[in-house]
């Protein structure tokens, strides 16, 4: 797997940087609000679409097959690196947060910046499990377009959820953790089906059935 | 310590437009053998399946004395070096990151062997895929294949692309591989001398049928290249004769010296002249 990850990490090299800094100024421009964060942890997204675009372009996936990996290890991977760069790109949009409270001379709002910042990413789950089967079975040239569909849905379930917890004090019988633990729970059980799913299209992709 | 590398029995793989029919075929260890066949024969569809990256249709397969399909195989694949007709690795890569991979794929991954083939290949180590001809990409390939301790080695059309000095030296390395105990060679390539050279099998696919797989020296042996006038050929018994090139001043066959007359000069058959007639028997 170790190697998995550093085939796709040099692959994303220069890309990754240009998008982690492009994430950095979208969540540093103060009149963007939640867009910039938004938009910053959608590049996190392209990642692993590039990477597995680069897999098909050079049918990587051919000889990955002749080497000790399972099949679920070769797909695993490419989850692994959408949460890695999620991961980064919920530190760049803390880091943006307080940069830009620098700049401006405002003081940090932790609370809200730390909840956009876990919103965010916990709708980047349910993206990925949507997105990555749909790349598996379609490609990575019309998967991309069902990403990008998947990511408006993505963006409105961040909305919706941030609405949610600004209601949440109001609702005595749904507290924080519950609500916390019951989308922890939905998102472990989407990324199980979703890596299930793409497993099995990643065979039949192997096998030469959507060629 | 097994006597077979390979084992198939029964192996088959159906496609639209193409089938892999019952596929019989054994690789004794310490040697190498030569798959031969025209494009679209079927041979890279059966590296694929020897290595389980196809489902199968039926058959089996064993392969250093393990069932590809059982659990074991996975790590067996530690054992096995394969080089593909392309090298497959992402264009902005280099031979060293490639080893850095490879270092995080093979649990035997052996950097000092890798750097040594480098060097001994003439590979940059920083130079990127995009910047290589296709000879060093295939030699990289080798490089990694070679590199992980491999018992077995699956070699794809991989002397394809090279100068005939390369393509020289890599011979001698494959056989010097297949000559260590335990090991042995499967290596499919559209050149025949490559396989005359160094092979002691030969397996001759042709549209998904093996129309034959034996020892070089015996089918070396058996047929034989007979020079005639037409009327000559009339009286040669039809089982001898295995195509014919009907030329303007007489007739150049492949024949099996088994059933010709003792009075008859038979010339030696190269592996080229033999594949290229039986390949034309089978079509006709």
């Amino acid at each position: 797997m170790n190697g998995l990850i550093r085939k796709d990490l040099y692959v994303a090299d220069k890309t990754g940087r240009l998008l982690m800094i492009l994430a950095l100024v979208f969540s540093l421009v103060p009149s963007l609000g939640s867009f910039g964060s938004t938009y910053a942890m959608m590049m996190a997204l392209m990642i692993p679409l590039n990477a597995i675009a680069y897999d098909e372009k050079c049918k990587w996936d051919r000889y990955a097959a002749m080497l000790p990996y399972k099949v679920g290890q070769l797909v695993w991977s490419k989850y692994l690196l959408a949460y890695l760069f999620t991961l980064l790109a919920g530190g760049i949009i803390v880091l943006g947060g307080v940069l830009r409270g620098v700049i401006t001379g405002s003081a940090v709002n932790w609370g809200e910046t730390l909840e956009m910042t876990l919103m965010l990413g916990v709708s980047m789950l349910f993206v990925t499990a949507l997105g990555l089967p749909a790349l598996y079975r379609f490609g990575s040239e019309k998967g991309r377009f069902i990403m990008i569909l998947i990511l408006g849905v993505g963006i409105g379930i961040s909305v919706g959820l941030m609405e949610i917890f600004e209601e949440v004090p109001k609702l005595p019988s749904l507290p924080l953790p519950v609500v916390a633990a019951a989308i922890a729970l939905l998102a472990a059980a989407a990324t199980c089906g979703s890596f299930r799913l793409s497993v099995h299209f990643y065979k039949r992709r192997l096998n030469g059935n959507y060629n | 310590m097994e006597t077979n590398a390979i084992e198939i029995k029964g192996l088959s793989k159906h496609y639209k437009d193409f089938s892999l029919d019952s596929l019989d075929l054994t690789l004794p260890t310490g040697c190498v053998l030569g798959l031969v066949g025209e494009n679209g024969a079927g041979k890279s569809t059966t590296i694929r399946l020897i290595m389980d990256a196809l489902e199968r249709d039926g058959g089996t397969v064993s392969v250093l004395g393990v069932d590809n399909q059982s659990k074991a195989f996975q790590d067996l694949k530690e054992d096995i070096g394969v080089v593909l007709d392309e090298t497959f690795v992402p264009e902005i890569l280099s031979a060293k990151q490639l080893g850095k991979i490879m270092a995080g794929t093979f649990r035997n991954w052996d950097q000092a062997a890798y750097d040594g083939w480098l060097t001994r290949l003439g590979l940059p180590q920083d130079k990127k895929f995009k910047d290589y001809s296709r000879g060093m990409t295939m030699k990289l390939g080798i490089a990694a294949a070679l590199s992980h301790g491999a018992r077995l080695l699956l070699l794809d059309e991989a002397t394809g692309g090279l100068d005939p000095m390369v393509r020289e030296e890599l011979l001698e390395v494959f056989a010097d591989f297949a000559a260590q105990d335990g090991h042995a060679v499967l290596l499919s390539s559209h050149i025949v001398s490559d396989l005359e050279r160094i092979c002691d099998y030969i397996a001759f696919l042709h549209k998904g049928k093996l129309v034959m797989c034996e020892e070089k020296d015996v089918l070396l042996e058996r047929y034989g290249i007979l020079k005639c006038t037409r009327e000559q050929l009339r009286n040669i018994p039809e089982e001898a004769v295995h195509g014919k090139r009907v030329g303007a001043y007489g007739v150049e066959a492949l024949v099996e010296r088994e059933y010709m007359p003792r009075d008859v000069v038979v010339d030696r058959a190269t592996l080229e002249d033999i594949i290229l007639y039986l390949s034309k028997e089978e079509r006709q």
